[in-house]
């Protein structure tokens, strides 16, 4: 960006200085165009910028400075107390909290649920759209549906459509001849399990959108060359399409990663009071929107991010190596 | 053609800066266009009892009063706190109040503790005692409690009409299996079978949703009708580990059992996979007639305005009938006791910020609300809500529903109890009151597993509280 504008701005100069007897009016004290350019670049970025500052680096530099703290009731300041908190974190991470335990694990379920179940199933669907399989177009439709429709409708229909006496699945499976119909949200492991399958069901819109637009961009002669040479679609599918998007499909997975910390709607809508099916960014909301001990919060989240970021970025240079790079 | 294009762009961006800028000091000009600035979390019981309030207030005193109805109230109320606003009065569920009033955020509230609502009633005495108390810490005054909320059984009382169902007074009375009332007291066990039989099973007992803390509105209550309100407040103290004693003080693990038998070991008693119901389904459930009982608080009515056929549903609050071995009065009688729905750790609560523009205004605003004209005016604009203050003289008008009048009646006639307390494990968040140690509560596991050891539940966590007290309270 910076280099274009370098070039812009250089490219007037040059401009400029091949008419220097330019018909323009002279004016008063009229700032030439690359300090007005500047004046507006600066203008249109400060307000970002200071949005940035405010919002993100200093709300983070709070909570990191609040992880080591405590408050003290009798003077009404926040105090240093070293590493107390993250005592308690690992403490409880290691079963003296139940609940802490089970947000921890069910968290780190949304790994393999997110990039082995979820992001898999987005290629092989953007693919079979790609190839416009019978009624790809409806296909499309339907995958993409649950991504603009807002959260707490897309929860309520999915878990009513699950409700024993309300919804449409136990009578089609009680028709089917089903006798012993679970629960799905009363009880766990079947509550976190239908959260997961929802989060599968709900993002996959979105995945594909990204997967099918990377695929659409892989240039047609190579896809003509492979059907010429009687490539099967398997093997175009994994030897040709999949490496051509890897950028794609690698960033969607890094990002996939992420969900460990970031899930937290879906419990909260579908399993509504439940501490079975809590995870990390759940019980944090839960801990800031009753105001206790904000400075333990504060560690859980730096703990979380401490421990994660790595395995993120070790994550994140793993998936650059299976394939190079490829510009078409 | 490009410099116009830009020349305009940037003309329009000059513009909304300019105006946000222009608004933003307009906000923070102390010549703000009304005198008191209340803002009120917009939940359960709506804003029409606020927007009544204050248009009479503003009759009367001759001022002119801003209303925000805030259903992220909640979660606001700290930035607000902690940055200044414009607010004067907060209404809101569950804040921590007593980590903004130790830094000073909160302002005292003695001498309105001590204002006179009427010819020598003092705000103080207005306010329910338990409440009064809970309000302190300190030694002073930081906050009024909201309201005084009612929960229990709410019935259909058309659907019992019809078929002739009396309303259970005991939790089990084996000698009166047809719940005939000139037999004996009616049981709620007894009760469900006669539903069952008396419908064919199309009509079930009790609906409830995967929000299993409804439920706290009646075990809470067979709680402390086994140990009384006074044990009940001494738990709330937390003096030492041995509160949490299961063998000297049983009585929640003995709730527990009774809610085990009567819902979580006779599943046909509730309709199919309740645990795993949404709460406005088990709400659509009972107002059309599928369920004739449904766990719920005072604002069910309210929240259900509009949205059921009363031909189908009338509802009542019942007073949560009497367990074996609760309390008995002088005479022998067993002692009526409600849980304050919404009293668990900080509770409701009004809060005036201590950098409010209009503090006295908003004083003023308080003891005018504590008036009993006007308990009565925010009862009827809730459907029956009440506020933590004493309705002793208030009647209700005769076209109150019959929901309205069984709540007033539940209030008039109980020992209220509450689990607030300011106690530091409670405040620092490493103990919750309702459920010791975390909060957990046991009914969808207890449904899910009713073979679940409740005593050996129950002994675990008191060994885990008595390691970690002196840690607490170090």
């Amino acid at each position: 960006m910076s280099i274009r504008l370098e070039n812009a701005v250089t490219a007037e100069n040059e401009y400029t200085a091949e008419q220097p007897n330019s018909e323009k009016p002279p004016r008063g004290h009229r700032l030439n165009r690359k300090k007005r350019k500047l004046i507006f670049i600066v203008v249109m970025l400060a307000l970002p910028l200071i949005q940035l500052f405010i919002f993100w680096f200093l709300v983070n530099v709070n909570t990191i400075i609040m992880a080591f703290q405590e408050f003290d009731w009798s003077s009404g300041k926040y105090i240093f107390n070293g590493f107390d908190n993250f005592i308690r974190v690992f403490r409880e991470i290691g079963g003296e909290s139940a609940v802490t335990r089970r947000a921890v694990i069910n968290s780190v379920l949304y790994f393999p649920v997110t990039c082995f179940i979820s992001l898999p199933l987005s290629i092989l669907f953007s693919y079979f759209l790609y190839k416009k399989v019978p009624g790809s177009a409806a296909f499309r439709v339907i995958f993409f549906l649950p991504s603009i429709i807002p959260v707490a409708v897309l929860t309520m229909t999915f878990s009513f459509s699950f409700d024993a006496t309300l919804g449409f699945v136990n009578p089609i499976l009680r028709a089917l001849g089903v006798d012993h119909i679970p629960s799905w949200f009363g009880q766990y492991p079947n509550n976190q399990i239908m959260i997961f399958a929802y989060c599968i069901w709900a993002g996959l819109g979105t995945n594909i959108v990204l997967i099918s637009g990377a695929i659409s961009r892989i240039p047609v002669e190579i896809m003509e060359y492979s059907k010429l040479e009687g490539v099967s679609k398997a093997r175009e599918l994994f030897q040709i399409a999949i490496p051509l998007v890897w950028p794609t499909i690698s960033t969607t997975f890094v990002l996939g990663c992420t969900s460990v910390f970031t899930v937290m709607m879906q419990p909260l809508m579908l399993t509504p009071g439940s501490s079975d099916t809590q995870t990390i960014a759940l019980m944090i909301y839960n801990g800031v929107l009753n105001g206790r001990n904000l400075p333990y919060l504060s560690a859980f989240g730096l703990a979380m991010s401490v421990i994660g970021v790595p395995i993120i970025l070790v994550i994140k240079w793993a998936m650059g190596k299976p394939f190079a790079d490829v510009e078409y | 053609m490009k410099n116009k294009v830009l020349k305009f762009f940037v003309l329009i961006m000059a513009v909304v800066m300019a105006l946000s800028v222009g608004v933003m000091f307009a906000a923070c000009g102390e010549n703000s266009p009304y005198d008191l600035k209340i803002a009120v979390v917009h939940k359960e019981y709506g804003q029409r009892w606020i927007n009544a309030l204050a248009r009479k207030f503003e009759e009367e005193t001759g001022l002119v009063v801003e209303v925000e109805a805030n259903p992220n109230l909640q979660s606001e109320i700290p930035n607000r706190l902690q940055n200044g606003s414009d607010d004067d009065l907060f209404f809101s569920h569950g804040i921590t109040w007593e980590l903004y009033a130790a830094q000073g955020m909160l302002e005292p509230l003695d001498d309105l503790y001590e204002m006179e609502v009427s010819d020598g009633v003092t705000f103080g005495s207005k306010v329910l005692p338990q409440f009064r108390t809970a309000a302190r810490f300190n030694d002073h005054y930081y906050k009024v409690a909201w309201t005084n909320g009612t929960g229990g059984l709410v019935y259909n009382k058309k659907m019992f009409e019809d078929y002739g169902w009396s309303v259970p007074t005991v939790y089990s009375n084996p000698a009166n299996p047809t719940c005939d009332p000139n037999v004996g007291a009616v049981g709620l066990l007894e009760l469900c079978e006669v539903i069952l039989d008396d419908t064919n099973g199309d009509v079930k007992p009790f609906v409830w949703s995967s929000e299993t803390y409804y439920w706290d509105y009646v075990v809470f209550d067979w709680w402390a009708q086994l140990a009384g309100v006074d044990k009940i407040e001494a738990y709330t103290q937390l003096g030492s580990p041995e509160v949490f004693n299961p063998t000297t003080s049983p009585e929640q693990k003995e709730a527990l059992k009774a809610w085990k038998n009567l819902i979580a070991d006779h599943p046909e008693y509730s309709m199919e996979d309740c645990a795993g119901k949404q709460y406005t389904a088990a709400q659509m459930e009972f107002v059309t007639g599928r369920a004739a009982m449904i766990p719920c608080a005072q604002w069910l009515e309210s929240g259900m305005m509009g949205n059921y056929d009363e031909s189908t549903c009338v509802m009542d609050l019942m007073p949560t009938p009497f367990i074996d071995g609760a309390k008995t009065d002088e005479n022998g009688d067993p002692i009526a006791v409600n849980y304050s729905v919404g009293s668990t750790n900080s509770g409701d609560s009004i809060l005036i910020p201590a950098d409010a523009p209009h503090k006295d205004t908003a004083k003023q605003f308080l003891v005018f609300m504590f008036r009993d004209d006007n308990l009565k005016l925010f009862s009827e604009e809730t459907y029956g809500v009440q506020l933590a203050a004493d309705y002793s003289n208030v009647t209700l008008d005769d076209e109150a529903t019959d929901f309205m009048k069984s709540v007033y009646n539940i209030n008039a006639n109980s020992q209220k109890f509450d689990l607030l307390s300011s106690a530091m494990p409670v405040l620092e968040g490493f103990l919750s009151l309702d459920w010791p140690i975390e909060g957990v509560q046991h009914y969808a596991s207890l449904v899910a597993d009713p073979n679940t050891d409740i005593d050996a539940l129950y002994q675990s966590n008191y060994e885990s509280i008595v390691s970690r007290w002196s840690e607490w309270f170090e």
